[in-house]
């Protein structure tokens, strides 16, 4: 049993570490494709997804593993499913990353609006925190996380509203570019919400939608 | 109550005469057909168990799980008196089943078994025919002709999943059967006497994987009819076999005790108690 038992350790922490390292990738790769100083190129982008996607193989595998031949109960259970849920939702957010450097790789003007910059920025702090909340286990940090996913919605819609009804209205190329970046980065705020989802699901054993409000307030008093 | 001053019972009761399709109609699924409250149970002066509070639910399988020496043998044993045949052995509390006390003083430990069956840890059919190891007990409780003997006997086996394998041998020895048909047999011969809860001493663990699957799938389809408790060390039978789980550990003093009680889903995905995680997660020794 004991043999058993740190196999199953040992594979938890590589899931664990890998997690991280793709949640450094996704940190990264918000950073550079939006980066006002140039943006990575096509081809470190194709390279970052496919890493994404090996990475994400690589802990589902294990996880089935893990399941096949440890069967993890409680809390190891908990952090195999949270696991593999994470990794998906860290690999989507690279290909929404793949989308913003695409999207921007040959025209800096969309780079220069404050807003995307500020959607950035803030895409990756909420990336790091919900890493942050992923490795100490901590549901309330999670759920504050989670909460902060308002200001990546409330800024696309500003930037959509102040776009299109502007005096001085970009080319038609430019303000889709810049749409869809927006739209890319709120999609990668909503990933980290479901990352916090699987935090607080691995820490707590409750399983609930943490971007609603009435959810946000029953799982903060339950965690608390 | 100390087992040998039990006397054999007295007439008015309803032991003797369980009615047990008038009982069994009016339970429902879930409810709780044996209540354990308070119970301990001694040997000599050492407290095997201590203050056990728990319920038994009707139509559903009740795993009773924990490490070596922690009481679930002992527990399941007093839960239909076989523990009044060990010397110096005692209980305390109160053990209801269908809300009368197992161990009153008028009730006779017989009737309660007939009521409560038992299966153990290694096959033990009787070294008769395969018919008569199911027709034994029914014909100690009443004369059946002969016909419906057959009828009862077919009945059981068909229950127990048996009788494609065994129908044109019934009166082969029971012996002479693979360790997981004769474990099939043991179960074919307590439902004979139609009992209401029946319980599994580890019923598995002399058997390979095949018949293990067999047991298993079994206690599903008798779950229909009986509320089950079993007693098991595979934590992977208990999480997949089970409807509720009862978690055991050995308190300072050696006493067993339950910590944990609940659905079987949520012990071995969120248990409360940090000895239960410790356990079903394997970090133990």
């Amino acid at each position: 049993m004991q043999k058993s038992r740190s196999a199953l350790d040992h594979d938890l922490t590589q899931n664990r570490e890998d997690i991280l390292r793709m949640g450094s990738m996704v940190e990264s790769l918000i950073h550079w494709s939006l980066n006002s100083e140039g943006v990575v190129s096509i081809g470190q982008v194709t390279e970052g997804a496919q890493r994404g996607t090996t990475i994400r193989e690589r802990i589902e595998k294990r996880s089935l593993q893990m399941l096949a031949t440890q069967h993890p109960a409680a809390r190891d259970l908990r952090c195999v499913i949270a696991a593999m849920h994470i990794a998906r939702e860290l690999e989507r957010s690279v290909h929404h990353c793949s989308g913003i450097a695409r999207l921007n790789a040959h025209d800096e003007e969309v780079r220069r609006y404050a807003i995307l910059q500020h959607m950035r920025e803030h895409a990756m702090t909420m990336t790091h925190s919900s890493m942050d909340a992923y490795v100490r286990g901590d549901a309330k940090l999670a759920l504050e996380t989670a909460a902060r996913d308002e200001v990546l919605d409330e800024s696309r819609t500003l930037l959509m509203r102040t776009m299109l009804t502007t005096d001085s209205q970009p080319a038609a190329p430019v303000l889709l570019r810049a749409i869809w970046t927006a739209h890319n980065l709120e999609r990668i705020g909503d990933r980290v919400v479901n990352i916090c989802e699987r935090v607080v699901f691995e820490a707590t054993g409750h399983l609930s939608d943490a971007s609603l409000p009435a959810s946000r307030r029953w799982m903060e008093n339950t965690t608390a | 109550m100390n087992s040998s001053t039990a006397p054999i019972s007295a007439p008015a009761l309803p032991w003797i005469q369980p009615q047990i399709g008038i009982q069994r109609a009016a339970a429902r699924n879930g409810d709780a057909k044996m209540t354990l409250e308070d119970v301990s149970v001694f040997y000599g002066a050492f407290c095997a168990l201590r203050d056990v509070n728990l319920q038994v639910r009707d139509r559903r399988i009740t795993a009773v799980i924990g490490p070596s020496g922690c009481g679930k043998s002992t527990l399941l044993r007093s839960l239909n008196r076989m523990n009044d045949t060990v010397t110096g052995c005692r209980v305390e509390g109160r053990l209801l089943l269908d809300g009368a006390n197992v161990y009153d003083r008028h009730v006779d430990p017989v009737a309660v078994r007939r009521r409560v069956g038992m299966v153990f840890q290694r096959p033990n059919p009787f070294p008769k025919s395969i018919y008569e190891n199911v027709a034994y007990g029914v014909r100690l409780q009443r004369n059946v002709p002969k016909r419906e003997m057959d009828e009862i006997v077919e009945r059981c086996l068909r229950d127990a999943a048996l009788w494609d394998e065994v129908k044109d041998k019934l009166q082969r020895s029971g012996m002479t059967l693979s360790g997981g048909q004769q474990q099939r047999l043991c179960i074919a011969r307590a439902i004979a006497v139609q009992p209401e809860v029946i319980l599994m001493d580890e019923p598995c663990s002399a058997l390979d994987p095949i018949a293990t699957v067999r047991i298993e799938e079994l206690m599903q389809s008798l779950k229909r009819d009986y509320a089950i408790v079993i007693v098991t060390h595979n934590l992977q039978q208990a999480s997949r076999a089970s409807d509720y789980c009862a978690m055991m550990m050995m308190r300072s003093d050696r006493a067993g005790e339950l910590i944990e009680f609940g659905e079987t889903a949520a012990l071995f995905t969120t248990p409360q108690d940090k000895r239960t995680e410790d356990y079903v997660s394997g970090r133990f020794g």
